[in-house]
């Protein structure tokens, strides 16, 4: 599998290859994408919406039924074997509101939608991830969805599984220190006073949880 | 140094608190220095100093999350469960108390179903020595609190075990809010028996998180009582409001403004009040037919929203309240000393007047437009009278036309504490437009009738534009007069605003109430035009 981190630099020479200078020569190289069309593996462009438009047109024809990759400096054309894959991740509506993917590209994938888990399976990732009871599993699923609840106005976004589970670790580690759960729940989301109070009232359900 | 707002907290924390299908009325916040509790009132929370003082700075020590998550879950759990306005009855003040703690651990233990986890947090805030060291009969209430909340008869008090049996056995029968109001007059029955004191002026519910239980009892505010005839309204055929007899009418005089002589010109307009009696304390006194207005029986004291008040001495003697009193020695129960009688007012926190304009240009139809000004105005109405009764904010309903100044009249359709009935509604559909605007004198006769009965009026017009009068050639000083009647209303603390009716003339409007207190509604943008008008409401009254 070939994963690309996209970020805004990110180029169609990036995926599909470049000449390169090596002492007295210029080689090709291919990219990871190139690769992964020629030995039939899965390429995976994370947060793919971060790339340039031009990066995002080689996959046209790669992702519809040609399945074919062009590489216009070397003059090939490549037809990808039938177990390459080609899997792209990205956040909708998130990053900015002025990017979004095309939807002449959108269509070209079947799509999975990724939420945020419901509280029974929250609970159930904490208690494993992290090793703590279930209660305290619960409480922490709760507060997340608490917090969920109240984005929109000023709070960009509520409180991930990721940092509940790191909550859970810390409160393993010292459950008697509130300000761990300050530090592992609230701060990283919000410094605005009120957002931060109102997050804050909801901290002794947890809490509570924490002594059962 | 980091400010909380605390409206902008509070809706947060409800949000966070919400289940997806619940639908919480959207609360706003009062802060009072004198309250030592929270209170729910029917236009949101009001919060006491102490925690108002603790939301202004989240940086200070005495800042305490678990007491702002109890007060908040508390109140999300009377607002879930709880019955409002409850008649209060022929219960005492110990009775009332007792049976709100009650309901207090009632709907505590509904809403752990909502919000997993916090009974455990109510509980840590059920301290067993505080609640020993509060002294008299507050220990013993707190002392019930604290067996209820742990199910358990933790002191080991006989009278404390008895609560938590009933209690629960009432619960078991599902009886919900009634049942316990039965077991909450038992208990406080013992308590009076045991010669236990209590001062309900001094009480304050304990533990310190939960409110002080007014938004269960009618009669202990004027606000109640609006709910209760709203409420009263809508399940049984209501009382008809009582109408001056026909040929009857309440006269008044009222100064004008001469803004070319700058001068107030004394009683020069006379006013005819007309429909239903003015409930409130006038502010002028009629001059003429007075004796006829201040009316003779208590029937009428209670349309006028007066109630009975029972004090330990007076001129006037309750005889229910005597003979209760005998009663009681006779079954040696400690009687109730106020025996005597006293009148009071209520008075109400916020109250919306609507004034129609009712005259002949009100008729006009709208450009583009089928409808007549008058038609639209009925329109809004309608919209309003369910905005207020969703928002229970109590209001009055008045129309005006002028016919000189020595005519001026005005017809209450509703006022603050009659039910908005049918009848009503079909009688303001049927409402005719005639004469001309004096509208100047309408606003002050609006603000007599607020008088001593609101801490926050409004007055909201509903007019096509201009005032004017057949006696009145100089154009400009009718509008002058109203510009200054609105000046004097709000220098009384009366908000005013204007919802105009119709696109034309409307720079006229927005020199009498402000450009910022005038919407213009067009008739095929009245939807719009109310949520702008219901904005201003609600921006007032926060």
């Amino acid at each position: 599998m070939w994963t690309v981190a996209c970020n805004e630099d990110t180029s169609a020479s990036d995926l599909v290859g470049r000449y390169i200078l090596k002492g007295n020569e210029t080689p090709w190289i291919d990219g990871p994408l190139t690769q992964a069309v020629r030995q039939g593996g899965i390429c995976y462009l994370d947060e793919v919406i971060e790339a340039r438009q031009e990066a995002l047109v080689v996959l046209n024809a790669l992702a519809d039924h040609r399945r074919q990759l062009f590489i216009d400096k070397t003059n090939e054309v490549l037809l990808a074997p039938a177990h390459f894959m080609l899997v792209v991740s990205y956040n909708p509506g998130y990053q900015s509101v002025m990017r979004d993917l095309k939807e002449s590209i959108k269509q070209r994938f079947v799509a999975v939608r990724f939420n945020y888990p419901a509280i029974e399976l929250e609970q159930h990732i904490i208690a494993s991830e992290s090793g703590c009871t279930s209660t305290l599993a619960r409480a922490l699923a709760n507060f997340g969805a608490s917090s969920r609840k109240m984005a929109g106005s000023g709070l960009f976004e509520g409180v991930s599984t990721r940092m509940l589970i790191h909550a859970a670790k810390l409160m393993s580690q010292d459950a008697g220190r509130q300000n761990l759960l300050e530090a592992a729940l609230i701060d990283p989301v919000t410094d605005e006073p009120t957002i931060r109070a109102s997050l804050l009232a909801l901290l002794p359900l947890v809490i509570a949880a924490v002594h059962m | 140094m980091a400010t909380v707002i605390a409206d902008k907290w509070l809706e947060f924390v409800l949000r966070g608190l919400q289940q997806p299908t619940q639908n919480l009325p959207v609360v706003s916040v009062e802060r009072s220095r004198q309250q030592q509790r929270l209170a729910i009132t029917p236009y949101g929370l009001s919060l006491p100093h102490s925690l108002s003082q603790q939301l202004s700075d989240v940086h200070k020590g005495d800042y305490q999350p678990v007491d702002l998550l109890c007060m908040v879950a508390h109140a999300k759990a009377h607002l879930m469960h709880s019955p409002f306005f409850q008649p209060v009855g022929k219960f005492k003040h110990l009775s009332l108390a007792v049976i709100s703690l009650l309901e207090d651990e009632r709907v505590e233990r509904l809403i752990n179903q909502d919000i997993e986890g916090i009974s455990a947090v109510f509980t840590s805030r059920m301290d067993m020595e505080q609640a020993l060291s509060i002294g008299g009969v507050e220990t013993q209430l707190a002392k019930m609190s604290v067996c209820l909340n742990r199910r358990h008869n933790v002191f080991e008090d006989y009278w404390c075990g008895k609560a938590l049996d009933m209690f629960e056995q009432a619960l078991l029968s599902c009886g919900g809010f009634d049942a316990l109001r039965e077991v909450g007059s038992i208990l406080a029955n013992d308590l009076g028996q045991m010669r236990y004191r209590f001062d309900h002026t001094k009480y304050a519910v304990w533990p310190a998180y939960r409110d002080d239980n007014s938004i269960l009892w009618t009669d202990a505010s004027a606000e109640q009582k609006v709910q209760e005839s709203v409420s009263h309204s809508r399940t049984t055929s209501p009382l008809e409001p009582e109408l001056l007899p026909k040929e009857e009418k309440l006269i008044f005089y009222y100064d004008e403004w001469n803004a070319q002589t700058q001068n107030l010109n004394k009683a020069f307009v006379t006013v005819n009040h007309l429909g239903l009696l003015p409930a409130s304390a006038l502010k002028r006194v009629p001059l003429r037919a007075a004796q006829t207005a201040y009316l003779k029986s208590r029937q009428r004291r209670a349309i006028r929203g007066e109630f009975k008040l029972s004090v330990d001495s007076g001129e006037q003697l309750w005889l229910d309240k005597a003979i209760e009193r005998h009663i009681d020695l006779r079954c040696k129960i400690s009687p109730d000393e106020n025996i005597f009688l006293q009148w009071q007012r209520q008075q109400l926190s916020a109250g919306v007047m609507v004034l129609i304009d009712a005259s002949e240009s009100a008729n006009d139809r709208i450009a583009g437009s089928f409808m007549s000004i008058l038609d639209l105005e009925k329109k809004a109405i309608t919209y309003l009278a369910d905005f207020f009764q969703s928002a229970r904010i109590p209001f009055a309903v008045s129309s005006f036309h002028s016919n000189t100044k020595d005519d001026v009249s005005i017809t209450l359709h509703k006022d603050f504490v009659s039910p908005w009935t049918d009848t009503q509604r079909r009688a303001l559909q049927g409402l005719q437009a005639a004469y001309s605007t004096r509208l100047g004198a309408a606003l002050r006769h609006m603000s007599s009738l607020c008088a001593n009965r609101l801490q926050q009026p409004m007055v909201l017009v509903l007019t096509d534009g201009v005032p004017s009068d057949v006696d009145c050639p100089e154009e400009n000083y009718l509008w002058q007069d109203s510009q200054f009647a609105v000046a004097q209303l709000r220098q009384e603390g009366v908000s005013v605003i204007c919802l105009k009716i119709g696109s034309l003339q409307g720079q006229i409007c927005q020199k009498i109430f402000g450009l910022s207190h005038t919407v213009v509604c067009e008739a095929d943008k009245i939807e719009l035009a109310m949520r702008n008008v219901l904005k201003k409401i609600r921006k007032s009254f926060t």
